[in-house]
């Protein structure tokens, strides 16, 4: 329950009268490009902090968030890129190329503007498209 | 494939090199690693990482610098309901007030 902030709740909820960071980092870095990335990764493993990577906050492990860590924050990497025509070994066709902050909400807008499908994470034409990382091409 | 703007802004050798030649102090604390650092610092931390508190815990210091060379993208993070303690230094009853009634709004705290 550390991780859910239940640390410091709002005196309403809670009848403590302290308010501390719990299970959360001591500092994040809003990251808008790759060096800010090396600089955070370096610095926690020169340093020997714990280090963390989040980007919405959705895993159910809490491996997105952690005591006393630098936390790499990746929500606003949210860039776009559509590929009218990529290939690699087993596939040529359109592509999108994705910053990984960039939430299935945002894709669907992308994909509709270009006039292509796109599963993102699970949903109803995963029968017959399969899961979004069934259809990824590469990693980066 | 071509990279966004976001990839094409990294940090190099050189970029850490001028650095130094600018004077920044610390500047080896956002250096690559290298095999020899790698085992310098083998067992002199017990496997153990520093935390908040630590006598090796990053001074106010360093984390400006880091913050710098990040071009501000640091945060010190609060809890989101600090307003209503005294702990963090930022109580303020309005702001507190606002919180506390919208703690269950979803759209509120997204």
């Amino acid at each position: 329950m550390l991780y859910e902030g239940n640390t410091c709740l709002p005196p309403s909820l809670s009848s403590s009268d302290s308010c501390t960071l719990g299970g959360h980092p001591a500092y994040a870095v809003a990251v808008t490009a790759v060096y800010q990335i090396q600089l955070a990764i370096n610095f926690a493993r020169n340093l020997n902090l714990r280090l963390v990577i989040k980007n919405t906050g959705h895993d159910f492990n809490a491996k997105s968030t952690g005591a006393g860590a630098l936390s790499i924050w990746t929500h606003k990497l949210k860039s776009i890129n559509y590929i009218q025509r990529y290939s690699d070994s087993t596939y040529t066709g359109p592509a999108i190329k994705l910053g990984s902050g960039v939430q299935a909400y945002e894709v669907y807008a992308a994909a509709k503007q270009y006039g292509v499908t796109i599963v993102g994470g699970e949903g109803q034409v995963s029968h017959w498209l399969d899961l979004s990382f069934n259809n990824c091409r590469d990693i980066c | 494939m071509d990279l966004f703007t976001a990839e094409t802004a990294q940090l190099t050798d050189d970029v850490l090199a001028n650095l130094t030649s600018l004077q920044l102090s610390n500047i080896t604390l956002f250096g690559f690693d290298t095999p020899e650092a790698s085992k310098a610092k083998r067992g002199l931390f017990d496997g153990c990482k520093t935390y908040p508190g630590d006598l090796l815990w990053p001074s106010d210091l360093v984390w400006k610098v880091f913050n710098l060379l990040t071009g501000g993208a640091l945060i010190k993070t609060k809890p989101y309901a600090s307003p209503c303690y005294d702990d963090f230094g930022n109580y303020n009853a309005a702001k507190c007030a606002v919180i506390d009634s919208n703690w269950s709004n979803n759209s509120y705290l997204s």
